[in-house]
């Protein structure tokens, strides 16, 4: 439960710049949504090319609406209502009924069906999504073991900094530190794939 | 690369997280904005986060980011996010503003109209005003632009100065400025303070929050 509290406080401070009016701050949350936010979409929308064009719209309406977000909910939940009912109204506005197996399926975070993903992808786009994959997994594999636990404590688990000192008996400048480093060391490799 | 390198790179990497400390925030901000590789690394790290979930992502095109920041940046002024501070008391100041507005256009309308008018200007077609001691004529500027469609300008006859330029009052400020004037021109016999005002009422420039019909549309309410 605190993991989750976590994620949910995790995009506050930038939420709260772009409601002061900085829209540099936004710029920061597509960069960080908008693989997700694509993916989402994706398995709507059985077009690549309109996916990107209902994704912008979706980033466009938040922006737009930033003000009515109160942080009852993490900022990506919020956002990701925003890009299911804009996929659905695109859908019915194109004459395409949204398939109700579409939006239970994407309801569902971790979705494992790789296989419909694949069907909706280009070939070279998936074999691509294939290729970071595995540079990024196998680049963490290969982390000393102090650095790999801090990063996927964050990364997959979602704990805080704060609980993953305590996980790690070691102060929060060092699971600051260890995070940084693995997280720059998966960078490096996955710049070659996507500079 | 010595730990003091590291160190700018990882207050991002924990700002990425949510972690920073409360005032860096805004100076990253600003390292961000003129630093575009900063905002490369950050979609990787979120990519990478993403993958090792095994989340279903789609990699966004390298210029995607930069196709939202570049449609946000072309909406219209009153699309754009206010501070949400001010949101709780932005309709009352909006009230107290207009109201505000409307009384100092109509001391200056007084001013422009009133106070200089003589014998001679009391002819003009503009405005039909008691006569007051010792004022400037004013007249419109020859091939100037016609009242009601753009700015007029008013020249003293006398010193052929031009003091200042008048827009015509459209629709709600139009309404307003006839009612201030009404009340402070009837002690001075004043009965027509309309007929310098006659642009028609237009919703040019009445009040629009179509800012929120984007939200109700997304059902994000």
């Amino acid at each position: 439960m605190e993991a989750r509290m976590a994620e949910v406080d995790e995009d506050r401070a930038l939420v709260e710049r772009v409601q002061a009016g900085e829209s540099r701050a936004f710029d920061l949350l597509v960069r960080k949504y908008q693989h997700r936010v694509l993916g989402l979409i994706g398995r709507m929308i059985n077009d690549w090319a309109e996916a990107q064009d209902v994704a912008q719209e979706v980033f466009l309406r938040a922006y737009r609406s930033i003000n009515a977000f109160r942080g009852d909910s993490s900022f990506y939940t919020w956002l990701y209502r925003i890009a299911v009912n804009t996929s659905k109204n695109h859908l019915v506005s194109n004459g395409r009924r949204p398939s109700t197996t579409d939006v239970e399926t994407v309801e569902t975070e971790h979705w494992s069906g790789a296989e419909r993903m694949q069907e909706h992808a280009t070939p070279e786009h998936e074999l691509l999504r294939q290729e970071m994959e595995r540079s990024v997994v196998s680049t963490v594999e290969a982390l000393p073991e102090e650095i790999r636990l801090a990063l996927t404590l964050r990364e997959v688990d979602g704990l805080s900094y704060e609980e993953i000192a305590q996980v790690m008996d070691c102060p929060i400048g060092t699971v600051r530190s260890r995070i940084f480093r693995g997280r720059d060391a998966v960078d490096r490799n996955l710049k070659e794939l996507m500079p | 690369m010595s730990m003091k390198d590291d160190h700018p790179d990882q207050e991002w990497s924990a700002a990425f997280d949510g972690e920073q400390e409360p005032q860096a925030l805004r100076f990253m901000l600003k390292r961000a904005h003129s630093d575009a590789d900063l905002g490369k690394r950050w979609s990787r790290w979120a990519l990478a986060r993403d993958l090792l979930a095994h989340r279903q992502v789609a990699p966004a095109p390298a210029d995607f980011a930069a196709r939202v920041a570049a449609s946000i940046a072309a909406q219209p002024a009153h699309a754009e996010t206010a501070p949400v501070a001010a949101a709780g008391g932005r309709r009352w100041m909006g009230g107290a503003f207009g109201l505000a507005i409307a009384a100092s256009v109509a001391w200056a309308a007084l001013t422009l109209y009133v106070a200089p008018q003589n014998e001679s200007a009391s002819s003009s077609p503009l405005v039909q005003s008691a006569p007051l001691q010792s004022p400037p004529a004013m007249t419109p500027v020859a091939g100037g632009p016609a009242l009601g469609q753009s700015p007029v300008q008013l020249v003293s006859v006398q010193s052929g100065v031009t003091p200042v330029s008048y827009v015509p009052f459209r629709g709600r400020d139009a309404y307003m400025v006839r009612h201030s004037l009404g009340a402070q021109l009837a002690p001075l016999g004043v009965v027509n303070t309309a007929s310098f005002l006659t642009a028609p009422v237009s919703a040019e420039v009445s009040g629009s929050d179509s800012a929120d019909v984007d939200a109700d549309a997304a059902g994000v309410r």
